[in-house]
């Protein structure tokens, strides 16, 4: 800067991977890339400790690891059989909806049966009132005579017959 | 990148250690031990560049996180190196933003002198001082190019590297280590060349 143009950028290249050794400014360089003195590994006990402590690869932690891969397992085996269990106890007492087949598919014919004024249509149904008829309607005449409630067929025996299409189910029942 | 291999250029020496990375992964303490040793001095000297006397408190932290994330890294050997110096390099600003300064380095002038002007440093007593020397009086230079000379020349490595490091193109790390080393230059007791 001060002093001459040199090293241009060419020499300053050179001077930065080693070169121009015999220069003082490469001298400097050289000697800040120097061999490593013995006080310059200081710290590796230290360092070896914390590899030591923290790998999770070698010696007992490995043991660690796997034990805690045992344990996640046996949990995961313990809440499967909980659930499990919890299934069949739901079902064995009727708490879940699953036994009533009617139930799960209300969704087609829904729109059409709350609005429904019928007097007769809605004391007939006190339970679950879309599910009825959704399930009736594409089954044959036959499904009636299964259905766990034999109210409805006796009260209103032919409106799945009248109409398969369950748009006009609930005018048929409203009849 | 032409490697002039004439120079004595321990600290920065490109030994392929790739091996060692792995099975130090592995938990190999050996190997483990191998890569402190080939990146530590250049990671001291760095660093001293950096913050000064803090350099082997800063190198301690820097350890701790490289054993600490060790397993999720994924690379080979100059991989590893230009992590480490991430690392450290991170640890080290963290440092310098709590003291609110850039901590100074002061320069041995003596020593400096001396190795400038070629005197004999032929024992490791006399090798330690002008390393030293060499590293304070790049540290005087402005922090960008004092970095760029250091991560360059210390730990040996490329203008790509660098510029991946401190988030720059290799263009501008050339440029500031040219500059650096011009200013430096206008410092020695004598020109040549």
């Amino acid at each position: 800067m001060t002093t001459g143009r040199w090293p241009d950028r060419a020499a300053a290249e050179a001077l930065l991977d080693g070169g121009h050794g015999g220069t003082p400014l490469g001298r400097v360089l050289t000697a800040a890339r120097g061999p490593a003195g013995p006080h310059e590994f200081v710290g590796e006990p230290e360092a070896t400790a914390a590899f030591r402590a923290s790998d999770r690869t070698t010696g007992p932690v490995r043991a660690r690891r796997t034990l805690s891969r045992l344990l996640a397992i046996k949990v995961a085996i313990a809440g499967a059989l909980l659930t499990g269990s919890g299934l069949a106890v739901a079902s064995a007492t009727g708490t879940l909806p699953i036994p009533d087949r009617e139930e799960p598919r209300p969704a087609p014919a829904v729109p059409a049966r709350p609005p429904a004024p019928a007097g007769e249509h809605t004391t007939r149904t006190p339970g679950p009132p879309p599910s009825a008829s959704p399930s009736r309607k594409p089954k044959g005449p036959n499904e009636h005579a299964r259905s766990p409630h034999p109210r409805r067929n006796t009260e209103q025996p032919t409106p799945g017959r009248k109409s398969p299409n369950p748009a006009n189910t609930p005018n048929g029942q409203r009849q | 990148m032409k490697l002039d291999l004439s120079e004595p250029a321990v600290s920065a020496g490109p030994a392929d250690l790739s091996d060692a990375v792995i099975a130090a992964q592995a938990g190999d303490e050996a190997a483990f031990r191998e890569l402190f040793r080939a990146v530590q001095p250049a990671l001291l000297r760095y660093l001293r560049g950096l913050i000064g006397d803090d350099a082997e408190d800063v190198a301690s932290e820097t350890w701790l996180q490289v054993c600490r994330d060790l397993p999720r890294f994924s690379g080979d050997y100059a991989n590893f190196r230009a992590w480490a110096v991430t690392i450290a390099r991170h640890r080290a600003l963290d440092h310098a933003r709590k003291l609110r300064r850039r901590p100074s380095v002061p320069v041995p002038v003596e020593a400096l002198m001396d190795l400038a002007s070629g005197a004999d440093t032929a024992h490791e007593a006399a090798d330690a001082v002008a390393t030293g020397a060499a590293v304070a009086l790049i540290a005087t230079l402005p922090a960008q190019q004092a970095e760029a000379v250091l991560l360059r020349v210390v730990m040996g490595l490329d203008a790509e590297t660098v510029g991946r490091i401190l988030g720059k193109r290799p263009g501008a790390v050339r440029t500031a280590a040219y500059r650096g080393l011009r200013r430096l230059s206008a410092l020695m007791p004598e020109e040549s060349e």
